[in-house]
């Protein structure tokens, strides 16, 4: 089947706009990008399951139906994380544990989607339940990078972001628990909103930090964002911790002025070493920003010091019981050997389970442990306090907080597999949001001299992601727009 | 040595919900093995728990009969440990803050007096579910139906001193838990389980002996037989010299007697936390109120109302203890408020009745109205004394309506005097000598003329009046032989 490659690359609002006046079909549209994945899947490595045959069915029915444009996603091509319960289709959350697992439901945020009239194509790989910032503790392979193939995609989000980046979707969903959506999308020259923890339902997808993990869109531009946002944001009764502060209308998104908006940079993020390539993308982000009449003010929020140790106390905490279900009894790997109890479990966790989970888990227990509690969690949870309220006391006071979202680019295989504190300290500036539950919009700034793309974010008050993608929109068109990723080693 | 023994409880009551604690599954017992089961309460990958609101209603409800003090905000957390049966690898419980702090229940303790055993706190958590072992074929299978199913875990201070007293309060907990609807309570199905921590130390002593804690125990009786067995296992120890063992306890109901699961080496750690897939729990101040309104009295409300009603202590406490005694004498007195009148028909003659019967008030034929009727004939001396003991065991049985049957029968009660006059006159002289030995001196053989008396009335006759009146015709009697 030969479909025309222009369809891929369009955004939502073009396919959108194409599809309601039927200048092509959905099953079209959904072809070229399925045609797009095979094209570039050998190289990329972005999807663990292509539900090609079911996405290929789900648009012919749409089409059947002809466009509805009470349907705000209607036909279009969107991939998600595989840890969304998609029905039909394997969930693995990137572990030998759950290899072939066919969920008995679907995630919320999928049966949203698929509301608005969105089919799904893929299921997007990353780091074994999402513990990870380059997708290469996924247990079956590495994603790579389509700026350079010799290159990680970042983490744990790192399939989705690769494949948006390279067309194979026009947007995608991933999960954000200390940067997992914001930092692939820097790296591979993408748009990633993680929204307000609570905005988005976490029914149905699998857990690592529950008080942390929060679900958002990935999509080449700003406005793509927030179409994708709109149609999953808003309470869900199966969810006890979504929010039910209504959602905001995002049908109408105009830009802020540029002029009085006040940006606050935090000196604790900004004044850390930097790659060359990525300081100089960040320093001429700033110029451009300043020269547009924005102003950038650097503050100083302490507790940001913090933030690295409290967040691996806490989300490995949480991961450390929210994995124990991962014991061969129900569902999943189970050791095929025949001892007592303990050697089940021991051996269906240590098979099942992957080096970066197995550590964050041990972490986690000891972190739990009577007599440890105090001194680990407890300190953490204050520390968390801290952060939540200096932020909100730093958004009282400016518009949004500007941060850059990684200090390298995104680096070649295997550089920090074996050192994983180094790794850990590479999330600094992604993981205090999560820390204070705000939302946090990743953008592309720019390319450094190496091809690589630079990302900053932007963060803001609580449910408040209307205007924070209002002041994306402005960034968006003051900082260089990206070429086509070229799908090669350099 | 002598040794006191101490004892705190912990008991686990089923919430009477239709639903799982976290999720809509149903609670039912005796389903086919994981049919009652969902991606929730079997520990799915990407499922959620909510809140059952029943059972929340229901945990602040029980709080409120015991007087505890009902949390505005209380904490779920997990408690972390593997098992099979727990599908989540971990249990939802509370730990700080739990639902229900404090409060209390009085039983009649071993020395005569009135106890009251403190409670500690009261908090929710999910059931696990259950595996099997089938010996047979070698392995083990799991049924997830009563995963999440909602408990209540109610924990006493040691405040109990014999298995006695620890029978009498779990039966009263039971009875004031299912009144209210709390639970179901069916022990048989694990629906009101208990575990029992007992330690010995020496008579007086105010430092705590080491505990052992008896799981699970599923019968008062077993309750008893389990404190029984401890109290001599641990004094028979402590009289050798040697050193209890803080360990867990399973009683082997068949043999009478405990063993060792674990010791406290083996203890788990549970690593709590804050559960952070559920809010805090509020209970505002309006549910508060509500639930409050819907609480049957008090044991103690009810005994201060019924002792100001007049009631003696003993009728007022046998009311209280008898199940349905109490509502039978409320609905009876609603019909005819004499309530002093009632409580002593029920006390002589209805509550012997049921009790003998095996019957409880509320269910037998013979009405509240019915009893007021019943007791508004006596309270008029319609029926006298014996009538009424006479009659009692056929209206019970049959229900009959006691106005009816006096008025069908003529079975009116005589007192009025002329009346009597007359059939005294005609006993003094239809016995002639009898009359003679009396006026003689022979005071005794009165009776045997009252005697005479009521025969010829068919028992109507008031005795008292009768005897009055008797006495009066054989000191009379001369004289009216001369007026006559």
């Amino acid at each position: 089947m030969a479909s025309d490659p222009r369809l891929a690359r369009l955004d939502l609002a073009q396919a959108r706009e194409g599809l309601l006046k039927g200048d092509f079909t959905s099953a079209e549209l959904v072809g070229a990008a399925l045609d797009r994945v095979a094209e570039t899947e050998p190289a990329l490595q972005a999807c663990l399951c292509v539900l090609g045959d079911q996405a290929l069915r789900d648009a012919a029915r749409l089409d059947a139906g002809g466009p509805d444009p009470a349907m705000p996603l209607w036909g279009v091509p969107v991939s998600v994380k595989d840890v969304f319960l998609v029905r039909g289709a394997p969930t693995t959350a990137g572990s030998r544990m759950l290899e072939g697992y066919m969920p008995g439901f679907e995630a919320e945020v999928v049966t949203r989607l698929r509301a608005a009239g969105a089919v799904i194509t893929a299921k997007t790989n990353l780091d074994e339940f999402a513990m990870g910032s380059s997708t290469e503790f996924s247990a079956f392979r590495p994603t790579r990078n389509p700026w350079n193939l010799g290159r990680v995609p970042g983490g744990s989000s790192g399939g989705c972001a690769a494949g948006v980046a390279a067309f194979q979707a026009a947007g995608g969903f991933g999960t954000d628990t200390g940067g997992s959506i914001r930092q692939p999308a820097a790296l591979c020259g993408c748009v990633g909103l993680k929204p307000t923890y609570g905005r988005v339902s976490r029914y149905g997808i699998v857990a690592y930090g529950s008080s942390l993990d929060q679900a958002g869109p990935m999509a080449r531009n700003v406005r793509d964002c927030a179409r994708l946002f709109a149609a999953v944001a808003g309470p869900d009764g199966r969810d006890s911790t979504s929010s039910r502060v209504p959602p905001e209308d995002l049908s109408a998104l105009s830009p802020p002025e540029a002029k009085g908006l006040r940006l606050a940079l935090p000196r604790e993020l900004w004044e850390g070493s930097f790659d060359a390539e990525v300081g100089k993308v960040l320093d001429s982000a700033k110029g451009l920003l300043a020269s547009a009449g924005i102003s950038l003010e650097t503050v100083g929020m302490p507790s940001l010091r913090f933030s690295v140790a409290a967040y691996y106390v806490i989300a490995a905490a949480e991961a450390s019981t929210n994995l124990a279900r991962y014991d061969g009894v129900r569902y999943g790997y189970r050791t095929p050997s025949k001892g007592d109890l303990l050697s089940l479990y021991r051996e269906s966790r240590t098979a099942g389970l992957g080096r970066e989970a197995r550590r964050r888990i041990l972490l986690g227990t000891f972190a739990l442990s009577s007599g440890y509690y105090d001194a680990y969690y407890r300190k953490a949870a204050q520390v968390r306090r801290l952060i939540r309220d200096e932020y909100a006391r730093t958004l009282e006071e400016y518009d949004f907080i500007l941060a850059p979202v990684s200090s390298i680019p995104a680096w070649p295989f295997g550089s920090f597999t074996e050192d994983p504190l180094t790794q850990y300290q590479l999330d600094v500036m992604t993981l205090p949001l999560n820390l204070a539950g705000g939302p946090g919009l990743s953008l592309p700034a720019g390319l450094g001299g190496d091809g690589l793309p630079v990302g900053v974010q932007i963060m803001g008050p609580h449910f408040r992601e209307k205007a924070l993608l209002e002041a994306g929109i402005l960034l968006e068109g003051i900082f260089p727009r990206l070429p086509e990723p070229p799908l090669k080693a350099l | 040595m002598e040794m006191d023994t101490v004892i705190g409880l912990e008991i686990h009551a089923q919430l009477n919900t239709r639903t799982k604690l976290f999720c809509s599954c149903p609670t039912e017992f005796g389903a086919e093995p994981n049919t009652n089961i969902c991606e929730v309460c079997t520990g799915q990958p990407g499922a959620l728990p909510r809140m059952n609101g029943l059972a929340l209603e229901l945990a602040a409800k029980a709080g409120l009969a015991l007087g505890s003090r009902v949390n505005e905000s209380s904490l779920f957390s997990r408690k972390n440990y593997f098992y099979p049966d727990l599908p989540n690898g971990f249990q939802t419980s509370q730990l700080d803050p739990p639902i229900c702090e404090g409060g209390s229940l009085e039983i009649s303790g071993d020395s005569g007096l009135p106890k009251r055993v403190r409670l500690n706190r009261i908090h929710m958590e999910d059931d696990a579910g259950k595996c099997v072992h089938d010996e047979r074929r070698g392995i083990t299978l799991v049924d997830l139906n009563r995963a999440g199913t909602p408990l209540i875990e109610i924990v006493t201070e040691p405040d109990i001193s014999s298995a006695r007293e620890a029978v009498e309060f779990l039966k009263k907990l039971h009875g004031l838990l299912v009144r209210l609807g709390v639970t179901r309570g069916r022990m048989e199905e694990g629906e009101f389980r208990c575990d029992v921590n007992i330690s010995l130390k020496p008579k007086g002593s105010a430092t705590l002996g080491v505990r052992g804690e008896v799981k699970n125990l599923n019968s008062f009786k077993f309750v008893g037989q389990a404190i029984d067995y401890e109290i001599r296992r641990q004094g028979e120890i402590y009289a050798n010299g040697g050193r209890v063992l803080q360990e867990t306890l399973h009683f082997d109901s068949q043999k009478g007697e405990t063993r060792s699961l674990r010791s406290k080496e083996e203890a788990h750690d549970y690593r709590y936390f804050p559960q952070p897939d559920l809010p805090p729990v509020r209970v505002s101040r309006e549910l508060l109120e509500r639930l409050r309104g819907e609480l049957p009295e008090s044991p103690e409300e009810a005994l201060a109302r019924l002792l100001a009603m007049g009631l003696k202590d003993s009728q007022a406490r046998l009311l209280l203890d008898r199940r349905g005694a109490l509502e039978y004498f409320d609905s009876a007195a609603a019909y005819f408020p004499r309530p002093l009148r009632i409580a002593s028909v029920m006390e002589e003659l209805f509550l012997p009745y049921c009790q003998k019967e095996g019957a409880s008030p509320l269910e037998g034929p013979f009405t509240p109205k019915l009893m007021a009727g019943l007791a508004k004939l006596a309270e008029e001396g319609i029926l006298g004394r014996r009538k009424l003991q006479e009659l009692s065991e056929g209206l019970f049985k049959d229900g009959l309506d006691p106005e009816k049957l006096v008025r069908d029968q003529g079975l009116a009660q005589i007192s009025d005097e002329g009346e009597l006059a007359r059939l005294a006159r005609e006993v003094v002289e239809g016995c002639p000598q009898e009359a003679a030995k009396y006026r003689a001196g022979q005071e005794k053989i009165l009776s045997f003329l009252v005697g005479r008396m009521m025969k010829l009335s068919a028992g109507r006759a008031e005795p008292r009046k009768a005897g009055e009146l008797l006495k009066a015709a054989l000191a009379g009697g001369k004289e009216g032989q001369g007026v006559g």
